[in-house]
């Protein structure tokens, strides 16, 4: 995709890109991806496990928004001295693009001991929903990498791209 | 009741629901393709067997045990979900349950996930670190 090489390259002079992957978005592929993830990344364990529930969090997300049967989704993982990025482009319809909008800016506007709050009061007394999921994928992301979560949206054919950007800071 | 036992899979638990044996084993890393069809059996088998406890005159030992690598936010909700039916169980005059929750000495995300339930749901859990 043109545009995540565009927006990768705005990192390119910070961070290294260790990690890029583009597929159809299907359960498999998230199982492949989070596969490669245990055999090639070679770092502490906790920061590991960190950076697999956050690529598995945004794939499973991708997957339950998608634009269609055979949507892509490309990751990036990007690092620097201090930092990884996760990143994931993958297209959506606009309804879909803007419920997620309004939801991660919601999560966003948290600070970390409500964000805690309500991640605990959607588990305990919260319903899974149509998709089969209990929807507290973005304050989980949130949570772990303790950053904002950058996300922007933009037109793509007749479609839009959504374009999730998570920074994990190294300890 | 039928014993349920269901077989890992790269993205499943292996749960393992032995009421002969009196031991409930729960294994592996757990994001499901589609989470309500692989727990929603479970906790039903959980709810039946609450209610086989409540109408049972003999005393019952159950260990249940927990040996998990990774499960998803959507999978966390059914944990909790499980705990709370297993509290439910636990309070039950008859049962002598004991719950063991087993993570690696390092595996800070296990280890929270264990104190996290035992804070919300009551549940009496024993933590127990491995190497």
């Amino acid at each position: 995709m043109h545009r995540s090489n565009e927006y990768i390259s705005f990192f390119l002079d910070r961070f290294d890109v260790i990690y890029r992957n583009i597929s159809i978005i299907k359960h498999e592929t998230i199982t492949h991806i989070l596969a490669d993830l245990k055999s090639s990344l070679e770092i502490n364990f906790n920061l590991k496990k960190k950076i697999y529930s956050i690529v598995n969090e945004l794939l499973e997300n991708t997957l339950i928004h998608q634009s269609g049967d055979d949507s892509k989704v490309e990751i990036a993982i990007l690092k620097s001295e201090n930092a990884y990025r996760v990143i994931t482009f993958n297209t959506s319809s606009l309804d879909e693009s803007y419920d997620l909008l309004e939801y991660s800016s919601n999560i966003n506007a948290l600070s970390h001991s409500e964000l805690k709050t309500q991640y605990k009061e959607k588990l305990l007394t919260g319903e899974i929903n149509q998709k089969g999921t209990i929807g507290v994928g973005m304050e989980l992301i949130r949570l772990k990498s303790k950053n904002k979560i950058l996300i922007s949206t933009e037109e793509y054919d007749d479609k839009r791209m959504i374009i999730i950007d998570v920074k994990i800071d190294i300890d | 009741m039928q014993r349920l036992k269901i077989q890992p899979t790269e993205s499943s638990f292996s749960i393992d629901l032995n009421i002969e044996k009196g031991e409930f084993i729960f294994l592996g890393e757990s994001r499901p393709e589609n989470a309500p069809r692989f727990f929603d059996p479970v906790l039903d088998w959980l709810n039946d067997f609450e209610n086989l406890m409540i109408n049972s005159k003999r005393n019952y030992d159950l260990k249940v045990i927990f040996k998990l690598d990774y499960f998803n936010s959507t999978s966390t909700k059914y944990l909790v979900d499980i705990s709370k039916v297993l509290k439910r169980i636990g309070d039950i005059d008859n049962v002598n349950q004991t719950v063991e929750w087993y993570y690696k000495e390092i595996d800070e995300d296990i280890e929270e996930s264990g104190r996290e339930l035992i804070e919300w749901t009551g549940l009496d859990i024993q933590l127990i670190p491995y190497d």
